[in-house]
């Protein structure tokens, strides 16, 4: 039996977290793609195929949460993983609650990510 | 029997009557009864002869007068003082009608034994003559060519009572006066030598030894050759008539003496003018004599001034024939001029046409001296009013004005008797009326002087104040007989008052304001003298005294000693002070007072402290409060910054340290796995160590920002710094979801500056243009950025889509704490101007035609246009800048 990479797609405006983390996330497996603006990955083939989305918070134009609601609105079932170099565990909880899989605080290590990951699926136990 | 008939009768010169064909005699004149001796006239002859002739002669009397015959009869009559007693009647009848209508009838003296002889010898003319010579009730004397007495009549005889012989020598004898002889013979001696008439007045003496007065009148006759034959001489008895005379002369010459004594002038006139008498008096008074005075000889003494109005008075008063008074002068023997009244009154006579003109002359030189005085003292009175530098007016006791002097007149143009109706008039101000209104009919009522204060019209249209003071005149009983108004013009002096009251209350206002009062101490005297403020600082009540123990009752002890000293000081000379001191008082919390004072010497020689105090209380708690704001502020901006500050840190740090983690665990795994992929941990390392300088970078940048070096003045590109801003600020951006876009001029000159500060307000600008971006709706919230050079400077734009601000915000944007942001601190746009000031640019805020506002800066750039700078005169120091920041 043939099992589909699970495809995630990487959303910072910042150039070393786009450089780094697709080649960690390669390591683990997962097919990636990565962007850097949520206007970008909106207009991309990503959007139909991701499984799940490695999303920073803050960015200019549309930030991340922004594109949390726009991906509800559009009904597409996207699992997040919301990463943030300020470290606010309020910004964390109500991320949480409005449906995001996890919220990283920079820098995090391999295995917080593995972690984050199996929790939204997108790694098998 | 007419008047006129009578008249003739009784003036003949001799007896005459009228009787009735009766036998009535219905008139006698007076020649007739007085030699009858008679009282009045009778109507029967007064017979007087026995009984017997007496009836024959009535009734011949009788038989005669009924006849219609002229006839002649001899009536004994009865004659009082003549021994004889017949008298020889003639009579003749006048007939009307063919009757008898009266008889008129003449009566002679039937003449005695002399005279008869002698005319027994004459022819009949003669005896014609002595018929007539004895009817003439006359005593007539008859001389001869030669002057003799020739023959005397009855009448006279009896008169004398002598003879004819004795009569002839009465040359010789005492018939005649002998004052008179001489005169009497005289004139008969000139007659008879010149033929002539003669007339003589002169005294005889009657048969009794009395002499009477006579006028005697001898006319002579011619004979046929033509020379004087003889004089007949008439005797009149004139006695009576010189006796009045006399009396008339004797009393004449007592009126004259009489007038003469008076202590006036008199004088006479004729009617035509003609002065015929002055009186001694005048002609002492004008050392004239009677001839000079005469006529118009008088007129000479009349002053030449005087005379052309005199001598016109006078033709009037001629020509009136009314009494009339002159004033003239006239010039006494002194030669000084006196003035005289000159009074003239006619006397009339029976006809109404003037007889003669009476006068006086009144010496008034007395009362025209008074006169002349009295109109010197009003003219000179006159002079002092007019001369006064004020406008008099004068009341009559019920308020009327009655005169006022020229400069009253001068002043409202207007006569006198317009500015009697002052009140209702419009020259007294509509403002004032009342009080004038009340104060001078109060003292016209009361007779207390008045003194008030008014405006009057000038006649130009102008209000000047007046002082009006007014003064009672009481005559000897104490009666008001005039009111005395002397009006002031105290225009000047009442605006110099209005404007030191004025002055006075702008510095009692700038103490009250300025909470700033002021006092003199005289140091001598112990007197202190406070202004109003001065009293409420120190809580006085103002009417009190102030003495300096209530000064020091109200220091509190450090205070007192700080005083003490002071005053010590003062008293050994002039100095100035300035020295804080806290009053207790009794109402609230101490006071802080700033003294500021200075001690000189006055003119009297007294120390004097002289100064002002200053209640700081207010301004020392607004500062207290300042000072707490101020370090409240610095609290709340440094935990701002610190918060800033983390955030920024936390986030430049953070990326390129999550760079680095994720790049050493991929570089891990990939090294781990079999095979190994050693391209993919080469790119991992290098991103590692490339990550690793990024974060190195940031902290430099970070130290640069935040360290405590003093500003550090370089050549600084404007679109680098404000790259370096935006790197520093692109969380903010990120968590206020605004875009920013640049668009940085090429080929910028670079400007001198500090860097830091010059960031800094690139920061604020940037900051308060995200903090204004609307919180909620449709709108784009963007940030453009842009640069341009040009005009020796450099300019930033900041255009942001915010709220902007209200037009009337432009003017306070830059007041520390106004903001449009509810939470926010303004404080950030006045520092940033002030940064902007110091390198000699400005900072503006404009709002946009949509949205939004635009804020910006220019700074001028360098003099050599690149390079460092070594501090010029155009340029501030860092030392300058770090001041004034």
């Amino acid at each position: 039996m043939t099992v589909r990479k699970k495809h995630v797609s990487v959303v910072d405006d910042d150039e070393s977290v786009r450089e780094a983390l697709p080649d960690l996330l390669r390591s683990f497996g997962l097919s990636v793609e990565a962007f850097a603006s949520a206007e970008a990955f909106l207009n991309s083939k990503s959007l139909q195929i991701s499984d799940g989305m490695i999303l920073d918070v803050a960015m200019p134009g549309m930030t991340g949460p922004e594109l949390q609601q726009e991906l509800g609105r559009r009904g597409l079932k996207i699992s997040i993983i919301f990463i943030t170099a300020i470290k606010d565990e309020d910004v964390r909880s109500r991320l949480i609650r409005e449906g995001a899989s996890d919220c990283l605080f920079k820098p995090f290590s391999a295995d917080d990510l593995q972690d984050a990951l199996r929790l939204a699926s997108l790694l098998d136990e | 029997m007419s008047v006129e008939l009578v008249r003739v009768l009784e003036a003949l010169p001799g007896m005459a009557f009228t009787a009735l064909p009766n036998g009535s005699i219905d008139f006698m004149n007076s020649n007739l009864v007085d030699f009858l001796g008679l009282a009045e006239a009778v109507t029967v002859w007064p017979l007087a002869a026995s009984h017997s002739d007496l009836r024959d002669t009535r009734e011949q009397w009788y038989a005669l007068l009924s006849g219609r015959e002229p006839f002649e009869i001899t009536l004994p009559v009865s004659h009082p003082t003549s021994a004889l007693q017949e008298l020889r009647v003639r009579c003749k009848p006048s007939i009307e009608n063919d009757r008898v209508e009266r008889w008129y009838g003449l009566a002679t003296e039937e003449v005695g034994i002399a005279w008869r002889a002698r005319t027994r010898d004459g022819a009949a003319k003669a005896s014609e003559n002595e018929t007539i010579l004895e009817s003439i009730p006359a005593g007539i004397g008859v001389l001869d060519s030669n002057g003799n007495v020739e023959a005397i009549n009855g009448h006279l005889l009896q008169y004398y009572g002598r003879s004819l012989a004795e009569l002839r020598s009465w040359g010789r004898s005492d018939v005649v006066h002998p004052d008179d002889m001489p005169g009497l013979t005289n004139a008969v001696q000139q007659a008879v030598v010149e033929g002539s008439a003669y007339e003589a007045e002169v005294r005889l003496r009657r048969a009794d030894g009395e002499y009477r007065w006579f006028r005697i009148v001898g006319c002579p006759l011619a004979d046929e050759s033509g020379a004087v034959a003889r004089w007949y001489a008439l005797h009149i008895d004139i006695d009576d008539r010189r006796k009045a005379e006399d009396a008339l002369r004797f009393n004449e010459l007592a009126f004259r003496n009489i007038v003469n004594a008076m202590p006036v002038t008199v004088w006479t006139c004729r009617p035509d003018g003609y002065c015929e008498f002055v009186n001694d008096r005048w002609l002492e008074y004008a050392g004239f004599n009677a001839e000079q005075a005469e006529g118009s000889g008088w007129e000479s003494v009349i002053h030449p001034e005087d005379a052309g109005d005199l001598a016109k008075f006078w033709k009037a008063s001629l020509a009136s024939g009314r009494p009339a008074d002159f004033e003239a002068r006239m010039r006494g023997t002194d030669g000084a001029y006196r003035w005289f009244l000159f009074r003239a009154t006619p006397l009339l006579g029976d006809d109404g046409e003037v007889v003669k003109w009476y006068g006086t002359h009144i010496d008034i030189e007395d009362r025209k001296r008074a006169e002349r005085a009295l109109a010197e003292r009003e003219r000179e009175s006159r002079l002092i009013v007019d001369g006064i530098a004020g406008m008099i007016a004068i009341f009559s006791p019920d308020a009327q004005l009655i005169d006022g002097n020229q400069q009253i007149l001068d002043y409202f143009e207007r006569p006198l008797s317009e500015l009697n109706d002052w009140s209702s008039n419009g020259i007294t101000h509509p403002d004032d009326l009342q009080t004038c209104i009340d104060s001078f009919m109060g003292s016209i009522a009361t007779g207390e002087p008045y003194d008030y204060e008014t405006r009057f019209l000038r006649h130009d249209g102008t209000w000047r104040w007046f002082q009006l003071r007014g003064l009672p005149l009481r005559d000897a009983e104490g009666k008001i007989i005039r009111w005395y108004g002397l009006l002031t013009d105290i225009d000047d002096r009442k605006r110099a008052e209005e404007k030191l009251r004025r002055s006075e209350a702008f510095l009692a206002d700038a103490q009250r304001l300025s909470k700033t009062g002021s006092f003199l101490l005289n140091l001598g005297t112990g007197e202190v003298t406070w202004s109003a403020e001065t009293y409420r600082i120190f809580e006085v009540d103002p009417t009190t005294p102030v003495t300096l123990d209530v000064v020091l009752s109200r220091l509190d002890s450090d205070s007192l000693a700080t005083v003490e000293q002071v005053i010590d000081q003062a008293n050994s000379g002039d100095g100035d002070f300035d020295y804080d001191i806290i009053l207790t008082t009794p109402s609230q919390s101490p006071k802080h007072i700033r003294v500021l004072a200075h001690s000189e010497r006055n003119r009297d020689g007294d120390q004097e402290l002289i100064g002002a105090v200053q209640d700081v209380t207010e301004s020392r708690k607004a500062e207290d409060a300042l000072n707490q704001a101020r370090s409240e502020l610095s609290y709340v901006t440094r935990v701002t910054s610190l918060g800033v500050l983390t955030a920024s840190i936390a986030h430049e740090v953070n990326q390129p340290l999550a760079g680095m983690v994720t790049n050493a665990e991929t570089c891990l795994r990939v090294l781990a796995s079999d095979p190994p992929n050693l391209d993919i941990a080469k790119d991992t390392a290098r991103r590692t160590i490339r990550d690793a300088n990024r974060a190195a970078e940031v902290i430099a940048r970070l130290w640069n920002l935040f360290s405590r070096k003093p500003p550090h003045l370089e050549a600084i590109d404007i679109n680098e710094i404000a790259e370096e801003v935006i790197a520093l600020i692109s969380s903010d951006l990120q968590h206020a979801k605004t875009s920013l876009t640049t668009d940085f001029a090429k080929d910028l000159p670079s400007v001198t500056g500090a860097r830091v500060q010059l960031q800094q307000v690139i920061m604020n600008l940037l900051r308060n243009s995200i903090e204004a971006m609307p919180t909620a709706g449709d709108r784009p919230r963007r940030i453009r950025l842009r640069t341009e050079g040009g005009l020796g400077e450099v300019r930033l734009h900041i255009e942001d889509t915010g709220v902007g601000f209200a037009p009337q915000g432009l003017d306070r944007i830059y007041d520390a704490f106004y903001t449009t942001k509810r939470d926010g601190m303004g404080i950030g746009l006045s520092v940033s101007r002030s940064i902007i000031e110091n390198h000699q640019g400005r900072l503006w805020a404009a709002p946009n035609a949509d949205h939004g506002a635009t804020v910006g800066f220019s700074v001028p750039t360098s003099p050599s246009g690149d390079g460092e700078s070594t501090g010029g005169s155009a340029v501030p120091t860092a030392g300058d800048m770090q001041r004034n920041l």
